[in-house]
C-alpha cells in the first residue's frame, strides 16, 4: 500500500512538474561587470508558472522558509526563530485559505522571514556559502558591488520560485538594490557588517514575496 | 522536481533535511502537507473557483460587532425580567433570584430589568441616558450547557467570528481580537474565523503592525532599511499577485490591497490609531491617559472596543471570568460581578455614542444559576442552572433603531426555559437568531442562509428578528 501511495505521489509530482516547471533549474548567475551596471540578464515572462495558489499555515510557513534557505535546527539558533514564530502564530494564515491573507499576516510573514534569513546569513558566514555565494562577507557592500547583490537575488529566484525572474521583477530588483545602496553612507559601504545586513535584506524580501510562500 | 530527487525524498534512509528542497517540492511530495491536513492543489481549486468568501465584503462598512462572554454562567434572569409565552410576567421568580412576583421593574433599552438588578445599575452608572435612549436590548431564552468541566463538549457554539467574516465584517488592519481568551468557553459556530489575536496587552495590537525580532527597531536594520524592505515586499507582491492564475479577481485585489496596506503601516511606523490612550473619547469613557500602562486592564478593554468601533479589527471579543458565582453563594458577590458586567456593557455603548458609531453587542454566558427558593430578591444563587438568557444589544447614533419585542423564546411557569421554542434548546439556532438580527440591521438578511445553513427557515426568521434599522 505504501509503495502504491509513493508511486502515485511520484507520478502526480512528475506531471505537475512537467506542466508547471519546465523552465526550472537553469541557474542564471550574472557575470559581474562593474558596480554601477547589472549586465543584461536573460529574462522570460513566459517562464512564470501559472499554477493556482495557496498560502500556507503557520507550521508550513516556517518549515518552508527554513527549507528554502537550507537551514536545519541543529545549525542555527532555533530558539530565536521559535520565539518569533510563536509571537506571529496567530497572525499567519491558519487554514490554507488564500483569502485569510491580510496586511498583518504579510507583516508577520516578512518578520518571520527576517528571523530565518538572519540564521541563514550566520550559517553561511561561518561555513560553506550557498545562497550568498557571490558575496564576500569580509568586505563591505561597496567592495562587493550591486551586481553581486543582484546575483544573490537571481540565485534566490531560482531556488525559491524555481524560475527566472520576469522583466518586471528584474526591474524591481535593480531599483531596490539601487535604493538600498543609496541608503548607505560612505563609511557603511566599506563595513563588512553591512554586507550581513544587505544579505539579510535581500533574503527577507525574496522569502516574503508571494511566489515563495504560495504554490 | 527531478525524478531522482523525489525518489531520494521518498527514500526513508535519506534524512529529509539533508536534501535542499523547495517549498514546491515539499508540497508536491506531500512532505509538508502534514501540518495543515490539506491537499493544497485541490483545496485551492475549490477556493478560487468559489464566488467569494466574504459575501458582503465589497459593500458598505458593517456595524461593529462585540461579543461579551461572561464565563461561568451568569444569572442574567436575575437581572432581565423574563416572561412567558404570552408576554406576561411569570407567577413567581423565586428560582430566578427575584422572589415573588411584584418586584419593581425598570425600563431600559426597550427591555425590562428588575429594579434590584445590579447589571442595569452598572450600565446606567457609566452610560449617558441619551445613549441608552438610542439602544435596544433583546433577551434570548435558551438552555445552555453549564460551565461544569464534564460539559465541555456541549458548551455553547456562540463564537460568531467565522460567519461575521463571511458576512463582510473584516478589520481594516487587523483580524478579530480577543481579550480574556484564557477564560474562554465558547466554540466557533458555522465556520471558524481566519485568525484571532489574543490580546493580553496593547502591545499585542501594536506589535502585530510592526516588524519584530531580527527586524525590530533596535536590531540589525535601521528605520530606512526596514521601510525599503517593506517597499520591496510590496512591489513583489503587486507584481506576482497580478500574474496569479486565479479565477477570482476579488482575491487578487484583496491580496494586492493587503500588500499596499501592510507597506503603508510599516512606512508610517506601525499602526498609529490603534492606541486608545491617544483617543479623547476612550480616555473619557475608560479613565485612561497617554501614560497608562499598555498592560492596564482598562487600556486592553478600551483597545478592543475602540478598534472594533473604528473598524480596525473585525470582531471584538471580551471574556470576563468569575461568573460561576453560585459558590460560595453570597449574593452580594454575584451582584458585584453583575454590576461589573453592566459597566462593561455601558462603556461599550458610551464609547460608541461618543464616537457616533453604531454597535451590536452580544452578551453570552454558559448556563446560569438557580436561586435558593425564597420570596426575597436577595436569595443566594445555590447551583448551576441550564435555563439561561443571552442578550443582543444594538446602539444606533441616528436614533432610528426599533425593536419589535424584547424577548425571543420564553420561560415557562416552572421558571425554566421552554425548550420547545425555536431557540429553546439548540445553540446553533440561537447563534442563527443572533446572526439574523445583525444581518437585518445591516440590510443583509438575504445572505443569511449562506452563513447559517440548515437552521432557521424564512418563516422562522420573522419570529426571531426583533431589531430593525428603522
Amino acid at each position: 500500500m505504501k509503495a502504491l501511495i509513493l508511486n502515485f505521489l511520484l507520478v502526480i509530482s512528475c506531471l505537475v512538474t512537467v506542466v508547471a516547471f519546465q523552465n526550472c533549474g537553469k541557474e542564471q548567475i550574472l557575470k559581474q561587470t562593474d558596480e554601477s551596471s547589472y549586465g543584461a540578464p536573460q529574462v522570460d515572462d513566459a517562464a512564470i508558472p501559472t499554477a493556482e495558489v495557496a498560502p500556507i499555515d503557520a507550521k508550513q510557513t516556517l518549515a518552508s522558509m527554513m527549507s528554502l534557505v537550507n537551514v536545519k535546527s541543529s545549525e542555527i539558533n532555533q530558539a530565536e526563530i521559535n520565539s518569533e514564530n510563536n509571537f506571529r502564530l496567530n497572525l499567519l494564515v491558519s487554514d490554507n485559505d488564500i483569502r485569510s491573507l491580510n496586511s498583518p499576516s504579510m507583516i508577520a510573514l516578512t518578520s518571520l522571514a527576517g528571523t530565518v534569513c538572519k540564521q541563514a546569513v550566520a550559517k553561511e558566514k561561518a561555513g560553506a556559502k550557498d545562497l550568498f555565494l557571490s558575496l564576500d562577507f569580509k568586505k563591505g557592500p561597496g567592495a562587493n558591488g550591486k551586481t553581486k547583490a543582484l546575483n544573490v537575488l537571481l540565485v534566490m529566484s531560482d531556488r525559491f520560485w524555481m524560475r527566472k525572474p520576469s522583466k518586471e521583477e528584474m526591474q524591481i530588483f535593480t531599483e531596490i538594490i539601487d535604493d538600498y545602496f543609496r541608503l548607505l553612507s560612505a563609511a557603511a559601504l566599506s563595513q563588512p557588517i553591512e554586507t550581513d545586513k544587505l544579505s539579510m535584506f535581500l533574503c527577507t524580501g525574496m522569502l516574503a514575496s508571494p511566489d515563495s510562500y504560495m504554490l | 522536481m527531478k525524478n531522482e530527487k523525489l525518489a531520494l525524498v521518498l527514500n526513508e534512509k535519506v534524512e529529509k533535511s539533508q536534501l535542499r528542497l523547495t517549498r514546491r517540492e515539499l508540497l508536491e511530495s506531500g512532505l509538508i502537507g502534514f501540518a495543515a491536513h490539506a491537499a493544497i492543489p485541490g483545496a485551492v481549486a475549490s477556493i478560487l473557483t468559489a464566488s467569494t468568501k466574504a459575501y458582503g465584503q465589497s459593500e458598505a462598512a458593517m456595524i461593529p460587532f462585540i461579543t461579551l462572554s461572561l464565563s461561568g454562567g451568569a444569572a442574567l434572569h436575575g437581572n432581565f425580567v423574563v416572561r412567558n409565552s404570552g408576554g406576561d410576567l411569570l407567577g413567581s421568580y423565586r428560582k430566578l433570584g427575584l422572589g415573588r412576583n411584584g418586584f419593581g421593574i425598570t425600563n431600559l433599552m426597550g427591555a425590562q430589568f428588575a429594579s434590584s438588578s445590579q447589571m442595569h445599575r452598572g450600565i446606567q452608572s457609566v452610560c449617558p441616558t441619551a445613549a441608552l435612549s438610542k439602544t435596544k436590548l433583546v433577551g434570548i431564552c435558551t438552555n445552555t450547557a453549564n460551565d461544569t468541566t464534564g460539559n465541555a463538549a456541549t458548551r455553547p457554539f456562540y463564537d460568531l467570528s467565522g460567519p461575521l467574516e463571511r458576512a463582510g465584517l473584516v478589520g481594516k488592519i487587523l483580524p478579530s481580537a480577543h481579550k480574556g481568551s484564557n477564560l474562554e468557553n465558547l466554540r466557533p459556530v458555522f465556520t471558524s474565523p481566519s485568525s484571532v489575536l489574543s490580546v493580553t496587552s496593547l502591545s499585542t495590537l501594536t506589535g502585530a503592525l510592526q516588524y519584530s525580532s531580527a527586524l525590530a527597531n533596535n536590531n540589525l536594520m535601521g528605520s530606512n532599511q526596514r521601510k525599503l524592505l517593506s517597499k520591496f515586499v510590496n512591489r513583489m507582491t503587486q507584481s506576482q499577485v497580478a500574474k496569479l492564475n486565479s479565477t477570482d479577481e476579488g482575491v487578487k485585489t484583496a491580496l494586492q490591497e493587503a500588500g499596499i496596506k501592510s507597506n503603508s503601516i510599516i512606512q508610517s511606523g506601525g499602526g498609529t490609531d490603534v492606541d486608545p490612550r491617544r483617543n479623547v473619547s476612550a480616555q473619557a469613557v475608560y479613565g485612561i491617559t497617554t501614560a497608562t500602562a499598555t498592560n492596564n486592564d482598562s487600556v486592553i478593554t478600551a483597545a478592543v472596543v475602540m478598534n472594533a468601533l473604528n473598524g480596525n479589527i473585525s470582531h471584538g471579543r471580551i471574556t470576563m471570568g468569575g461568573y460561576d458565582y453560585h459558590s460560595p453563594g453570597l449574593r452580594n458577590v454575584a451582584d458585584t460581578k453583575d454590576y461589573a458586567s453592566g459597566q462593561m456593557i455601558g462603556r461599550m455603548i458610551a464609547l460608541a455614542h461618543r464616537m457616533a458609531k453604531p454597535v451590536f453587542i452580544f452578551v453570552t454566558t454558559d448556563g446560569s444559576c438557580v436561586a435558593a427558593e425564597s420570596e426575597s430578591a436577595t436569595s443566594i444563587w445555590s447551583s448551576d442552572y441550564q435555563s439561561s438568557v443571552q442578550f443582543i444589544i444594538s446602539y444606533d447614533p441616528s436614533g432610528k433603531l426599533k425593536s419589535s419585542g424584547s424577548q425571543i423564546g420564553h420561560y415557562s411557569a416552572d421558571q425554566s426555559v421552554d425548550t420547545s421554542t425555536l431557540v429553546g434548546s439548540r445553540p446553533d439556532y440561537v447563534a442563527a437568531a443572533i446572526l439574523a438580527n445583525y444581518l437585518n440591521l445591516n440590510n443583509k438578511l438575504g445572505i443569511f442562509r449562506q452563513l447559517a445553513p440548515a437552521t432557521l427557515q424564512a418563516d422562522d426568521l420573522e419570529k426571531v428578528v426583533k431589531l430593525h434599522a428603522s
